[in-house]
């Protein structure tokens, strides 16, 4: 169970069955979770919580504010 | 205009070019900045906000300085938003509404219970200057998704913060102010009113003499404070 705000949340951390490393990656991504580190968030979840062999990338840092470059189609 | 990062990253961000093209045509200049929060801003994107005459806000920042460490936590400290009046920008707050474009064109209704909380009340408490909700939610048939789209009403928000940009670089002695009395006839047309000179009653005790008593600081500065009735 992970929230959706910056900060972890140790009583949803606690509430969680997997493992407290697996919950806490989970917890830092959630936030950032745009495109790409959604499709790795889930790749990591399978891979450590179902031993998929899937294979994930680690999260790519995305700036807490910027500036919009305007007329780029994401 | 500052935004949601969390839109900035579903590229839920063109209702926000959109209004970037109805601030130039207005005669402004736009700067659209995305952020994850306006409780805790960085300080680079507070040195960024300084260049700005007029800020279009659809970000909250009240709810703290801090992000509270407890939801039974409240202290006064928890709607502080020092960081963002020590600007002494004029911030009017677009609204970004959670109704579908065809609810808002199809009732007369205007803004759900949910729309005025988070999006009328809780931006008074950040010391916003209310404007008009001017994007809504509509449904892409084609890729199955929910989008954010601007609504008519883009202009209406666009116009009064290039005015309000332009109104800093108008000295007072060039300045007029109406303090203008809205009448709201029935009872049942006072839903949702607060600032208590709402209602006939309440207005025969305020009267233009209150005005000018109340804005002293800008007769001092030179402005012509004058009443006409109705």
């Amino acid at each position: 169970m992970v929230s959706g705000a910056q900060a972890p949340d140790a009583d949803l951390m606690d509430r969680s069955t997997v493992p407290a490393g697996i919950a806490l990656q989970t917890t830092s991504t959630w936030p950032r979770a745009a495109s790409d580190n959604l499709r790795q968030l889930h790749a990591f979840l399978c891979d450590t919580v179902l031993m998929t062999g899937i294979g994930f990338e680690p999260p790519v840092t995305i700036p807490n504010w910027g500036v919009l470059e305007r007329g780029v189609n994401k | 205009m500052l935004y949601y990062r969390a839109q900035h990253l579903g590229g839920q961000h063109g209702y926000i070019e959109a209004l970037c093209g109805a601030i130039e045509k207005a005669g402004g200049q736009a700067l659209p900045l995305y952020c994850a929060s306006l409780r805790t801003p960085a300080a680079e994107l507070l040195d960024t906000l300084t260049t700005a005459d007029a800020m279009v806000v659809t970000v909250l920042a009240a709810g703290g300085a801090v992000p509270p460490l407890s939801e039974l936590v409240v202290d006064d400290d928890s709607w502080n938003v020092a960081h963002l009046a020590a600007l002494d920008v004029p911030d009017p707050a677009g609204a970004v509404s959670d109704h579908f474009s065809r609810q808002w064109d199809s009732n007369d209704d205007g803004l759900s219970p949910l729309d005025v909380a988070t999006q009328v009340a809780v931006p008074e408490f950040d010391g916003r200057i209310i404007t008009v909700p001017f994007s809504f939610k509509e449904i892409d048939d084609r890729r199955a998704d929910l989008l954010r789209r601007q609504s008519r009403t883009l202009a209406r928000v666009a116009g009064l913060a290039v005015r309000h940009a332009r109104l800093r670089t108008i000295p007072p002695t060039r300045s007029g102010v109406a303090v203008v009395f809205s009448a709201y006839p029935t009872k049942h047309a006072r839903i949702g009113n607060a600032v208590g000179l709402d209602t006939p009653g309440q207005r025969r005790g305020a009267t233009a003499g209150d005005a000018r008593g109340r804005l002293p600081d800008r007769r001092r500065a030179g402005s012509r404070l004058r009443t006409a009735t109705p």
